[in-house]
């Protein structure tokens, strides 16, 4: 039976067959790899820590200051340098789920404009829980992970293989720089890919860059050959984000730095008004109330109603917070005249709960249901005319 | 007299039909089916106090016998099957067990698996909630495509019990399982409702999902206990016990009482006793409810169309609405999929609190959706399976209440047949379930999200074959064998790419563009949309007439414009198939079958426009939309001459051969799913008179999901075991000119002279009797 249903499924053809060539060469040096034998050719500069475990140091120079820690901005306190560890991974897979293995960890440290990064190396499946026994002898050594998409994406990916592998992990502290990217970025260059930021603010351009989307196929490649020739680019690639990483980090740093000192010149810096308003506010620091109003009444090109939404929905809390709830409801009237949606909302509940005007609240609720809304949007709307024609009823 | 009570109306009204001679002369059975007792037994002694007093509060002072043995069963952990038909007490038999394990030890979870997408599971959860747990410390939560992803960290994280469909299992919790390692390292109990709507090839992916799951679980050290609940069909525990593979405990003596119940079939009047044309379906529907909700009893319809939902409801609201009498607090709403959620809650509500006394639906409410007790239900149209008219029926009902259901025929010859030979709905036991979990195709589909999910190590519970596609699966690279196990190695997430289901989940949103608005009122599947809401196709929705004034598939938008033109639409729709490639052709079984790739196309080209009530055609319209394809495998036979088959069609009189080839296919489709273990809808079959590619008579036998499902291919080597069958059903089938169980019931559009019964007998006697192998 087994064996006819073999024939049977041969004979589907939905699947598409893998290169035959890449089969033919099968295996050699992968036997090599296991016994920690010869590595030679790709691999050369790598050396072996466990069966199917490498690793690799390389060390690069970035402008950046020297001493053993700064008054870090991102973090709000004193930091010495080797509390961070810059961490990215490479995977099997973009989805993510359990079928996802990480294949490449980078570790790397910041000293005196020098950049010390460890590259590990899964030399197949089997090596797993060797691999992530090394990782986690150099991960877990600093308080701090820097990373980039790392809280949705490479820690939980991590935690999830040692799960796999019977082993319950913490996360330590980590400073994702996506979620600061996109405060001051978004608005400016759209997508915040660490691609993106490091052409649009970091000025560097990547040569002969691997696409992101090649690399499972690169590392299936060289389990089924054992050439690591493909994997070259991706070794490439990944030092490049570590380091594209540790240069952000830097340039975060400095310009908010730069923002404490010297206020809010944006022109120079190239922020989002936005993002840097509410920065600011969230701090109580100087400037940020101005730069928000700004955004609301005199919005520059390119500032949408959604940022000015935004704005108004931070200035409104900072000025709640500060006992002049009062000064909101003329922000919102300007918004609302110029049709936002959130303006609408915020308007109705100002009317029905402060000014006391049932009739014009339930006005504006409905029209704005005759919009185009989603559904829960819809709900909630449909939920607050209901109660304000009861009150009217009433 | 003053009748105020439902029951007394419903009997008033039954006493009226009974002497109505113009009803009476169209009922070709009235049976009356006597009230049951109910069989009780006290609330379980070790039952948590908190359960009990729960219980009490609701009026529940002592179970039914079946839901204490359904507890007893749980507790003791074993897998049990349940059989429930309506108004039963269905979600005590699991919710019990479940509750009472979770009050005892809080960190244990259970999932409870609803077999539809959109419709039940949320209704279910908020059922559970407000019926059972809303007073008890147990934490339930949906967990769906439509959970929002703020809520799903919390859901996995503290919901205790579950509720998901096998569509979020498959793409959505196993393959991230680590992040409900919480939740499955605890899982005590897995509910499978409504598991007999799992058969056929759905059915194989629920075998094998649950496979993926019981691994899962064992890899995180816990063995759950399954629960299942069926409608009555020929084989609940045999079905419960393939699905889950394990030895199932049936419960299905039924302790729940239930009212005297009158079950009428009703062949509508003669219009022309000359040609046989009777009045219609729907308009006969809609007259019969009006009577119903006239006399105050809560009634329910079922159609087997959402056009014809729509126009019943909407003929029963005007004819309410033209009476002189008080009848504007009668409500009546249609019902069926593609409304938004929010109005179908509001519906479902509606009918469970009293504001909304009569409903029109598809079979979307034949399954347990609880709409509350009704007392009359009308079937507009034999609904094609004796299970599903069962259910249907027994959707009028309560406890202890007479009602009363009518199955209304339509000019169908299977619903004509039903009619006319009531002993055979009466006297049949309704459809058995099959699966085939080790299909190639269904098994190859799973064996790949199982190795994702967790390295191969150990087959179990996977079957022997498995072994066979993970070397086929090794071989086209998707996974890879190292050391002692079988690892994924791809990159790409393949439950993202199977789905369990034969329809295409991309729909097309309906938008309302009447006078500048830009709402979302409903949403229908791609292929109906091109059948149903083309341009210039008329939409009624809820009763409110739209004229579609742009269907842009690209975009998956349909937009729509209020209208009240006085008529409706009717694609006409055109089906062709054409072979794309054959893969083998063999000389087996009498005949030639080539096995092979075919493609199915359906064009809808023109439209009729029908007038509302009489249905008069008064125009055409053209649509220019492109052709809805399906590609997928196929079984041909082929008639050739110099074979036996052919032969035997050479030496049959020549007005014979038409029939004989055209109702053969309704006889393999009757036998071929006992042989290949599938839901007769898992198949198809198109007779060809003259076929252009094979110039000869065919007869396709196709899958019909996309890509195939493996039936075709296992048709081949079982086609002289299936053929013979045939023969054997059709030569000792009872009836005489052709009924629903051998070559389908005689249809006179069909022109043919002769007997078609009698036609494909002599076929397939001188073709498979001759020893045609």
């Amino acid at each position: 039976m087994g064996r006819d249903l073999y024939a049977r499924l041969k004979r589907l053809k939905e699947y598409k067959h893998s290169d035959q060539q890449l089969r033919e060469l099968e295996k050699s040096t992968h036997q090599e790899l296991v016994s920690g034998a010869a590595i030679h050719g790709a691999l050369a500069d790598w050396s072996s820590v466990a069966p199917l475990v490498l690793t690799r140091e390389t060390k690069v120079d970035v402008p950046g200051p020297d001493g053993a820690g700064l008054e870090s901005k991102l973090l709000g306190r004193q930091i010495a340098f080797r509390e961070l560890c810059f961490m990215d991974t490479e995977t099997s897979g973009l989805s993510g789920g359990a079928g996802t293995t990480v294949f490449l960890v980078g570790s790397a440290h910041y000293r005196d404009g020098v950049v010390t990064v460890q590259q590990t190396l899964l030399g197949d499946f089997p090596g797993e829980p060797a691999f992530l026994q090394f990782v986690h002898d150099q991960l877990w050594q600093s308080e701090i992970w820097v990373s980039y998409n790392g809280k949705a994406f490479d820690s939980r990916l991590i935690e999830t293989r040692f799960l796999l592998n019977g082993r319950h992990v913490e996360i330590p502290e980590q400073l994702d720089l996506l979620y600061w990217s996109r405060r001051f970025w978004r608005r400016i260059i759209g997508s915040c890919s660490l691609g993106d930021i490091e052409q649009e603010i970091l000025g560097v351009s990547r040569v002969n860059d691997v696409a992101g989307f090649e690399i499972p196929d690169r590392y299936f490649g060289f389990l089924r050959t054992g050439d690591a020739t493909g994997l070259l680019p991706v070794f490439a690639h990944h030092l490049e984000d570590i380091m594209s990483l540790v240069r952000l980090f830097l340039h975060l740093e400095e310009t908010l730095e730069l923002i404490a000192r010297s206020g809010t010149q944006t022109s120079v810096l190239r922020l989002d008004r936005v993002g840097l308003g509410k920065y600011l506010v969230s701090r109580g620091a100087a400037g940020g109330e101005e730069l928000l109003r700004g955004v609301i009444v005199g919005p520059r090109p390119g500032e949408l109603m959604d940022g000015r939404e935004q704005a108004a929905g931070a200035l409104s809390r900072a000025l709640r917070r500060g006992g002049r709830g009062t000064e909101t409801a003329e922000l919102w009237e300007r918004l609302w005249a110029e049709g936002s949606l959130r303006a609408g909302i915020e308007r109705a509940k100002h009317l029905e709960h402060r000014a006391g005007n049932v009739r014009e609240a339930a006005d504006i609720v409905g029209t704005l249901l005759r919009r185009s809304l989603d559904q829960r949007t819809r709900d909630q709307l449909a939920h607050r005319l209901a109660r304000l024609r009861r009150k009217l009823g009433s | 007299m003053v009748v105020s009570n439902a029951v007394d109306k419903l009997q008033v009204l039954i006493n009226e039909l009974e002497q109505d001679g113009a009803f009476q002369s169209c009922v070709s059975r009235w049976e009356r089916i006597p009230a049951r007792e109910g069989s009780y037994a006290p609330l379980p002694g070790d039952l948590n106090p908190m359960v009990a007093r729960s219980l009490v509060d609701r009026g529940i002072s002592q179970l039914y016998t079946h839901q204490v043995a359904s507890y007893e069963a749980g507790r003791a952990g074993r897998h049990f099957v349940v059989v429930t038909p309506t108004a039963s007490g269905k979600t005590l038999c699991y919710n019990l067990p479940v509750l009472q394990s979770i009050l005892e030890h809080p960190e244990s979870r259970a999932l409870y698996l609803f077999p539809t997408k959109a419709l039940s599971q949320d209704q279910q959860s908020e059922l559970n909630e407000s019926v059972l747990a809303g007073d008890l410390p147990v934490k339930i939560v949906t967990y769906d495509g439509d959970t929002p992803a703020s809520l799903r960290v919390s859901a996995r994280d503290t919901g205790q019990i579950v509720i998901s469909n096998p569509d979020m299992l498959h793409a959505g919790v196993l393959p991230n399982h680590p992040k409900w390692i919480k939740f499955l390292r605890n899982l005590r109990y897995v509910v499978i409702d409504e598991v007999h709507t799992y058969r056929g090839i759905f059915g194989s992916h629920l075998t094998n999902l649950v496979r993926r799951l019981k691994r899962v679980a064992a890899f995180y050290g816990s063995h759950p206990t399954f629960i299942c609940c069926s409608a009555t069909i020929g084989n609940p525990q045999e079905l419960a016990s393939q699905i889950v593979e394990e030895e199932m405990l049936l419960i299905d003596s039924n302790g729940a009482p239930a009212g005297a119940k009158h079950l009428i079939l009703y062949n509508p009047p003669l219009v022309d006793r000359v040609q046989g044309i009777r009045r219609g379906v729907v308009n006969e529907s809609q007259r019969l409810a009006l009577r119903f909700l006239k006399a105050g009893i809560k009634t329910i319809v079922f159609s087997r169309s959402r056009v014809r939902t729509e126009l019943i409801a909407s003929y029963i609201n005007k004819s309410l609405a033209n009476m002189y009498t008080d009848n504007s607090r009668i409500r009546v709403e249609p019902y069926r999929g593609g409304y938004l959620p929010s109005e179908r809650r509001a519906i479902e509500r509606g009918l469970r609190d009293g504001s909304i006394q009569g409903v029109v639906s598809t079979n979307a409410l034949e399954l347990g959706i609880d709409i509350g007790g009704l007392d009359a239900a009308i079937l507009g149209g034999y609904p094609g399976s004796i299970a599903s008219a069962w259910q249907q029926a027994g959707r009028a009902g309560r406890r202890n209440t007479l009602s009363v259901a009518v199955v209304v025929a339509s000019s169908a010859p299977l619903d004509q047949y039903m009619v006319k030979h009531p002993e055979y709905y009466l006297g049949h036991p309704p459809e058995s379930g099959f699966v085939d979990p080790d299909n190639p195709y269904v098994l190859t589909d799973h064996m790949k999200c199982a190795v994702f999910e967790l390295p191969f190590r150990e087959r179990n519970p996977f079957p022997e074959e498995s072994e066979a596609v993970l070397e086929y699966l090794e071989e086209s690279g998707v996974v890879r064998k190292t050391g002692d196990a079988y690892y994924w190695a791809d990159r790409s997430y393949p439950a993202e790419e199977i789905s369990l289901r034969s329809a295409t989940a991309d729909n097309v949103v309906i938008v309302d563009t009447t006078g500048g608005r830009n709402e979302v009122i409903g949403e229908m599947d791609r292929p109906s949309a091109k059948e149903m809401i083309f341009t210039n196709a008329v939409y009624i929705h809820r009763g409110d007439q739209f004229v579609v004034t742009n269907l842009d598939l690209e975009n998956r938008r349909c937009y729509v414009e209020a209208s009240t033109g006085g008529y409706f639409t009717d694609a006409i729709v055109k089906r062709d198939i054409k072979v794309l490639q054959e893969d083998e052709r063999e000389k087996r079984a009498g005949c030639e079958i080539v096995v092979g790739d075919i493609l199915v196309r359906s064009q809808v080209a023109k439209f009729k426009k029908l007038r509302y009530r009489t249905h008069e055609n008064i125009g055409f319209g053209e649509i220019s939309l492109p052709e809805e394809e399906m590609h997928t495998r196929s079984a041909i036979l082929v008639f050739s001459p110099e074979t036996p088959s052919g032969a035997a069609l050479e030496s049959m009189k020549p007005e014979a051969v038409g029939p004989a080839v055209s109702r053969i296919g309704s006889l393999i489709r009757n036998v071929a799913p006992v042989f290949l273990l599938c839901d007769p809808r898992d198949i198809r079959v198109a007779a060809r008179l003259r076929d252009p590619h094979f110039s000869a008579p065919s007869l396709y036998v196709y899958d019909s999901y996309p890509g195939g499902s493996g039936l075709s291919e296992a048709f081949v080597p079982r086609a002289m075991e299936i053929l013979s069958a045939a023969l054997d059903l059709v030569q000792q089938c009872p009836c005489s000119e052709g009924c629903p169980s051998c070559v389908g019931p005689r249809d006179p559009e069909e022109e043919v002279d002769g007997n078609p019964k009698q036609a494909v007998a002599e076929f397939l006697a001188g073709w498979v009797g001759t020893g045609g192998a």
